[in-house]
């Protein structure tokens, strides 16, 4: 029957999530004045310019993950993939807003835990210049919401939209696999927390739920798999990119990995920044000590997975730390408790300004944002994408693998002739036939041709034209210098 | 009824106690029903010896109808509706007097109507029970009676019934757009089938989509309690209406016994109750099987007459021009409905709109744990039932009503025309008329428990008369597209499209979509490359892979509401059960073309499943 039931206003959530992201689209609209591009952003807009170059959707069969690739095809520029993070965030913060909210943690000290989480310079740049990262902590903050709700009150849509959210995640990262796991196997200890007796012994209950929450993941990661083995003939080869987050998992010799060791004092030095996580840890468990092994579960298997060869980021990690305390946070704190968590604040913040990041990349977009001037290397790779990008049609033989930078600032592919193309090959073999200009990195990427044979000695009938700090443009013999700058 | 007079009438004709009739002085204090009705329903006395008793208190004679007809040609001079509204019948006319046979005090009323017809008459009454004079109907109008259950819709509103399987400009439509279609082929085969393609494929993603969005708001209104139990513990006997419920048996003498007990554990005054049972004329054995059982004095028997076409909701169209209750309910032979059921529909009539004309009752299965199919099956009816039919109500879409369990107020099922005879899943396309007609069909949280179907070949039967009547009631009720948008609005045409008109389509339009992919991986050929451009590539990729995923997840809802966690990993063997679909489909299609109005039969009773007294929850 239908009773008589008032549509909830979705508008406040939405200017307020909207709200959210208004500083972090400051941020990004700062650090991209000052020229400042994330690497991997650079990778998102290269390929959107490629595919849309190219008319070739297919390319994404190539590129995993498809929805930031996706997202950014929309417009094309630098910029938009941080402001695509940048709605990721405002959503992310209105979720953890509401959780906070719902379970009763006062509005001074909720502010203070929301400016908090977004605080630690990691966790800032992910939030705007990382549209993966951003998108897979607000799907993972969303997933862990429905998720808690799901095993309390065993509210079914709760549960499924907690599977979907993860299923949509594994579009963004395929960390979202790890989680599903993660989920489904906190069930069997949440269950016991939240269900009386009687009920824990419904196993086949808890099997049910676990399997709801990881049914869309392993769903979109076959989905993904098989589609990788129709495009390249191998269901895993979009895990085995040299970019990619777990390549060293499945290449550990071709690539650096951490001992456990290490793994764990990379884990314990994330954790270590983060004093809210402690307090809020150890509130959760000494309510019950199922908590303290759920906290545990994450916290070793990161350390595993760190260990395996899998990059689990900085910025990440912390993420998922800060979601997943707070989100769970007892409803209704003491006073004592929420002093607790006060000061643990004060000390969080004092230690974001002492410890810089670890990353380069990271303490680079810093004096990005606070610098009057964009950064020498910036400036240099802005002015020659920019004179690149003016070269005729297919002119520039180059990879995108690592010409990827030039081709997203210089906000056009159609000047470069890339592996993607048909003639490729052979114009590597012979490319006085095919283009005017060659572009190689000094530093070689696997299996990419070009460098192997270039990188050191002009191909036929070309001059070295110019280099620059890892690279070297040959132009040939009867074709106009390119840029007007010379190599510093 | 002169109450106290009518008990010791009888008890001083020693057809009742004392004791009987205190039992039922304090029943009818309880109910204020009527206390000729309360000892009838409480087994104290026979129908026939109550209203000798009060022959003798109107002081008239009794009349056996059974062994005194009616006179057919003074009878055909009446409006039939009111013998059964008012209880009377007139037997015959000699001279200027007429015998009119009545079950109720003989009253001024009825001897105004009588003179209206034949002029300034004698009226002399005789007393007999409703029974005779529904007997006499049945026996004295028979053809009348088979006609309107037959073609009352039809004479009503022809452009609202299956008999016509297509309208003349639905015919002329059809064939345009056939020979456009042939036409296209022939002369651009590549754009044309790629445009077929593209087609196909984007009506399976919007129904993917549409039934996403359907079961997520059902699974969001899970815990919504259309009726609670406080409100039903509110209601007072005394307040509750007459119910009357419809059975249509046809050669189901095997479980006559299993409904009378199931109709038993109701709990709803039996005096208010009032139990028809659709016994087609033709079906001796199930008649006699029903005599057998004794059933109680409130169950009638309604013999339908035999005709063409041998429907249910022909045999339930007799049953409602019969009934006399305020609500009417339909049950199958074999159903087992929450004892609360009744009460439940009272509350939501009684708090919902004023234009809310049938609420519809959960279905589900006792025999789930019997083999693959009825595992399969439950899971499908506990996902429809519990989340579909939830989510359309909850987006006020309207709600294809399912074969039993669906209470309607009895005035609007008649104002609505009853059911198509000629349509094979009538409770569907009544659901849709009556959303046309500005109606609302809502759901309430009570369940129908029934036996699944445990046969393949039983099961395509009955699927396939399902899906023949999804297909019959799209045409019937797209004979006017416009006119149906007007009256019902985008949003409720578009929801009727994709469910009714969706279904049979998508269990089409599968198995071509699944050989070409079948063909590719076997044998890696290209041939059908040139179907699937870029744009159609990825949208079959999404379908093939996501969508298909999602229907299976979506059914995975199933599982929780009624705690079947066990049937869980039979949802993922779904895509089998859809190729059962697609077979009943074809048939379906076939069948429309042949024989549109064949009742295919779902044999019932045929379930191993002995103890159905609890259902398979975990």
């Amino acid at each position: 029957m239908n009773p008589p039931h008032l549509p909830p206003k979705r508008w406040p959530k939405v200017v307020f999530a909207l709200l959210l992201a208004l500083p972090m689209a400051g941020l990004a609209w700062l650090a991209s004045r000052n020229l400042f591009l994330s690497n991997l952003h650079a990778h998102l807009v290269s390929k959107a310019l490629i595919a849309i170059s190219r008319g070739h959707l297919e390319f994404i069969g190539f590129s995993y993950p498809p929805f930031p690739f996706l997202l950014t095809a929309v417009h094309p520029t630098t910029l938009t993939p941080s402001l695509w993070a940048a709605l990721a965030s405002g959503v992310l913060l209105w979720t953890l807003w509401e959780q906070l909210s719902d379970i009763e943690v006062p509005v001074i000290l909720r502010a203070a835990l929301v400016l908090v989480f977004v605080a630690p310079a990691p966790t800032a740049f992910l939030l705007t210049q990382s549209l993966n990262g951003a998108f897979s902590l607000m799907f993972y903050a969303l997933a862990w919401r429905s998720f808690l709700r799901f095993i309390k009150e065993r509210l079914t849509w709760a549960g499924f939209n907690g599977g979907l959210w993860l299923g949509i995640a594994f579009f963004f990262n395929v960390y979202a696999l790890f989680w599903g796991i993660l989920y489904a196997a906190s069930t069997f200890l949440l269950y016991r927390l939240y269900h009386t007796a009687k009920q824990r012994e419904e196993r086949q209950t808890v099997w049910a739920m676990g399997f709801i929450l990881i049914f869309p993941p392993l769903l979109t990661f076959s989905a993904w798999s098989y589609l990788s083995w129709i495009f390249t003939g191998s269901p895993l080869q979009f895990l085995k990119d040299p970019s990619g987050p777990i390549y060293a998992f499945f290449r550990p010799n071709a690539a650096s990995t951490y001992t456990l060791w290490q793994a764990a004092k990379l884990t314990a030095v994330d954790l270590f920044r983060l004093p809210v996580v402690w307090v809020a840890g150890i509130l959760c468990a000494l309510d019950s000590w199922i908590w303290g092994a759920v906290y545990a579960l994450i916290i070793v298997g990161i350390t595993l997975m760190r260990s395996w060869g899998f990059v689990y980021p900085e910025a990440l990690a912390q993420g998922t730390f800060m979601i997943m305390v707070l989100m769970a946070l007892p409803t209704r704190l003491t006073r004592p408790r929420r002093i607790l968590l006060a000061l643990a604040v004060v000390l969080q913040a004092i230690l974001v300004v002492l410890m810089p990041s670890r990353t380069p990349e990271v303490r680079a977009w810093q004096n990005a944002l606070t610098a009057d001037h964009p950064a020498v290397q910036d400036q240099l790779e802005e002015a020659i994408a920019q004179q690149l990008a003016k070269a005729p049609r297919h002119s520039i033989l180059a990879d995108d693998r690592n010409a990827y930078r030039f081709i997203a600032r210089g906000h056009t592919a159609e000047p470069y002739l890339l592996p993607m193309d048909a003639t490729y090959t052979t114009a590597v073999v012979n490319p006085q036939e095919y283009v005017s200009y060659v572009l190689v990195a000094e530093k070689q990427t696997p299996g990419e041709p070009l460098g192997t044979r270039y990188a050191y000695q002009a191909p036929p009938g070309f001059v070295l034209s110019a280099t620059w700090p890892g690279w070297r443009l040959y132009r040939r013999k009867d074709a106009p210098p390119l840029l007007s700058l010379s190599a510093p | 009824m002169p109450t106290r007079r009518l008990g010791e009438q009888l008890l001083a004709l020693g057809i009742i106690t004392e004791k009987d009739l205190e039992r039922a002085l304090a029943w009818q204090k309880r109910t204020g029903e009527r206390l000729g009705r309360i000892l009838i329903a409480l087994g104290a006395v026979r129908r026939r010896d109550m209203y000798h008793a009060l022959a003798t208190l109107w002081g008239i004679p009794f009349v056996d109808l059974t062994q005194r007809l009616p006179d057919p040609e003074l009878v055909q001079k009446f409006d039939p509706e009111r013998f059964v509204h008012d209880s009377f019948i007139p037997i015959e006319q000699k001279g200027n007097v007429v015998e009119v046979a009545t079950a109720e005090a003989p009253s001024d009323r009825v001897v105004e109507y009588i003179q209206s017809v034949l002029g300034p008459v004698e009226v002399r009454f005789l007393a007999t029970t409703e029974w005779d004079i529904d007997y006499a109907i049945r026996a004295t109008l028979r053809e009348w009676v088979l006609d309107l259950a037959t073609y009352g819709l039809y004479y009503r509103h022809p452009e609202e019934c299956a008999y016509t399987v297509l309208t003349r400009s639905q015919f002329i439509a059809l064939v345009i757009g056939a020979l456009s279609l042939v036409a296209l082929l022939y002369f651009y085969p590549r754009p044309t089938a790629i445009a077929i393609n593209l087609l196909i494929n984007f009506a399976f993603l919007a129904g993917i989509v549409f039934k996403f969005v359907i079961a997520l708001a059902g699974a969001s209104a899970e815990r919504l309690e259309p009726v609670t139990q406080e409100e039903i513990d509110a209601l007072k006997d005394e307040e509750l209406p007459h119910y009357t419920i419809l059975v249509p048996v046809y050669k189901e003498a095997n479980i006559i016994a299993k409904l009378m007990n199931n109709l038993r554990a109701l709990d709803y005054p039996p005096e208010k109750l009032e139990i028809l049972l659709l016994l087609e004329e033709n079906d001796t054995e199930t008649i006699e099987a029903a005599r057998a059982a004794r059933p109680p004095e409130t169950v009638t028997f309604v013999i339908v007459p035999d005709g063409k076409p041998k429907t249910k909701p022909k045999a339930c169209n007799v049953g409602l021009f019969f009934a006399r209750g305020e609500y009417l309910v339909i049950y199958d032979a074999e159903d087992r409905p929450d004892p609360d059921q009744l009460k439940k529909a009272v509350v939501a009539f009684r708090k919902g709109p004023e234009n809310l004309a049938c609420v519809q009752a959960a279905l589900n299965y006792f025999n789930a744990e019997e083999n693959f199919l009825t595992r399969m099956f439950t899971l499908e009816y506990s996902y429809w039932f519990d989340y579909m039919l939830p989510g359309l109500d909850k987006l006020r879409l309207p709600i294809p009503l399912g074969g039993t369990s669906n209470h309607f107020r009895t005035d609007v099922l008649r104002e609505l025309g009853g059911w198509d005879p000629f349509n094979v899943t009538e409770d569907a396309d009544l659901g849709i008329r009556a959303a046309a007609q500005g109606y609302t069909v809502g759901v309430i949280n009570s369940t129908t428990y029934e036996e699944a179907n445990n046969h393949l070949g039983n099961w395509i039967r009955q699927r396939s008369r399902w899906i023949k009547g999804y297909m019959q009631t799209v045409l019937v009720h797209t004979r006017h597209p416009i006119e149906l948008a007007r009256n019902v609005g985008l949003r409720n045409l578009i929801g009727f499209i994709m469910l009714i008109g969706g279904t049979p389509m998508t269990f089409l339009a599968a198995p071509p979509l699944w050989l070409m992919y079948a063909g590719w991986l076997v044998t890696r050929s290209h041939g059908f490359d040139f179907l699937f451009p870029q744009g159609i590539l990825y949208l079959s990729l999404f379908n093939l892979l996501l969508g298909n995923g999602l229907m299976v997840y979506l059914n995975m809802l199933a599982v929780f509401k009624r705690r079947y966690y066990h049937l869980l990993p039979f949802a993922l063997l779904n895509p089998v059960y859809w190729i059962f679909h697609s077979i009943a489909a074809y048939k379906a299609l076939w069948q429309l073309l042949t024989k549109p109005f064949y009742w295919e039969k779902t044999i019932h009773g045929i379930t191993r499943v002995t103890d159905e007294s609890s259902p398979p929850s975990t």
